[in-house]
């Protein structure tokens, strides 16, 4: 993928995920960060790790498309490092987006528990 | 033993049936052909229905041992045979048993690439060692192969091709110490593929 092209799609991304018109999820297994398109079941995937640069270990952020199959259609990757600072900051924004909207579902969800886990506590010590 | 005679008479008295069984429609026909009433004396030779039937069950008799004789093979090359057979059997089965670990390997390493959590020297050398025993492991395959019979037996041509392609990915960013240019999933993918290249080379094989 040529880099305006990247670009693009990054901003569009961005937009819909602000705007809630994107169901991401996390692939807890590998902690990756993903959503689905439909109909064609087509999966845009963003992942986060560390490259080794020199002496130094540097944040990198990948982002791949998949088809349906599970067949690789494009991947990027860019690293918190001088020459591409500019990108990894596009690809950076989008990431820690969808990671605050993921958690805060997460946190909506495991709210009751942990609130039901705290009475229980309660009407232990209570008793 | 005793099965064995047993199958060699029943195959015996079965020949004899359908040689009997074959003579006497042949000599139906023979005397439908030459008019049912001939009969013919050659001084103490007489050619009647009954010596019709035993010449010709004689003749096939004799056609069919020569035809059996000819196809009977010389011990010796029977047991050339016997060896090659069980050497082809064996190296397919090791074969079958040294994809599977390969796949097994590929798989380890591939899990790693996806997982790790950091791109690094140490991550890349255990990539290409593990790639530098599945090479070694499938061109001795190919080796064996050639020394066994030199047939194609198995051809894992492809899964060469894309592995040495892959090696050779792998051994570019190591050498340029590009690790942040690392595309996880694209090395992974190309992994995926070489797994799925194994298994139709595999599946090739039949014992």
């Amino acid at each position: 993928m040529s880099t305006p092209d990247y670009k693009s799609l990054l901003s569009v991304l961005l937009d819909a995920t602000k705007a809630n018109k994107l169901s991401w999820q996390r692939e807890l297994t590998n902690s990756y960060l993903y959503f689905s398109l439909t109909p064609d079941n087509s999966k845009m995937l963003l992942d986060k790790y560390f490259a080794q640069e020199e002496d130094k270990e540097i944040p990198c952020l990948n982002f791949s498309i998949f088809t349906g199959e599970g067949k690789l259609v494009d991947e990027i990757v860019r690293c918190d490092s001088s020459d591409e600072t500019e990108e990894y900051n596009i690809l950076r924004d989008l990431y820690f987006t969808v990671d605050e909207i993921v958690s805060t579902e997460e946190n909506k969800k495991s709210a009751p528990i942990i609130n039901g886990i705290t009475e229980s506590l309660h009407k232990m010590i209570a008793g | 033993m005793i099965p064995f005679l047993r199958r060699t008479w029943v195959k015996f008295s079965i020949q004899l049936l359908v040689i009997a069984v074959t003579s006497i429609v042949l000599s139906l026909l023979l005397w439908k052909w030459f008019d049912e009433d001939i009969y013919v004396h050659f001084g103490t030779l007489e050619i009647n229905f009954f010596n019709t039937v035993c010449g010709l069950f004689t003749i096939i008799a004799l056609l069919l041992t020569i035809y059996q004789l000819a196809a009977l093979k010389s011990r010796k090359d029977f047991q050339k045979e016997t060896i090659a057979q069980t050497e082809t059997n064996t190296f397919k089965k090791m074969t079958l048993s040294t994809l599977a670990g390969i796949k097994a390997d590929l798989m380890t390493i591939r899990d790693k690439i996806l997982r790790h959590p950091l791109i690094d020297d140490q991550l890349l050398s255990d990539c290409i060692s593990t790639f530098y025993k599945t090479e070694t492991t499938i061109s001795s395959i190919k080796i064996q192969q050639d020394n066994l019979t030199g047939n194609n037996l198995i051809d894992c041509t492809n899964s060469l091709t894309l592995h040495q392609a892959i090696l050779q990915r792998l051994q570019k960013i190591d050498t340029e110490k590009s690790y942040k240019k690392f595309q996880r999933q694209s090395i992974s993918s190309d992994i995926n593929q070489l797994i799925t290249e194994l298994s139709n080379c595999e599946s090739k094989i039949t014992i």
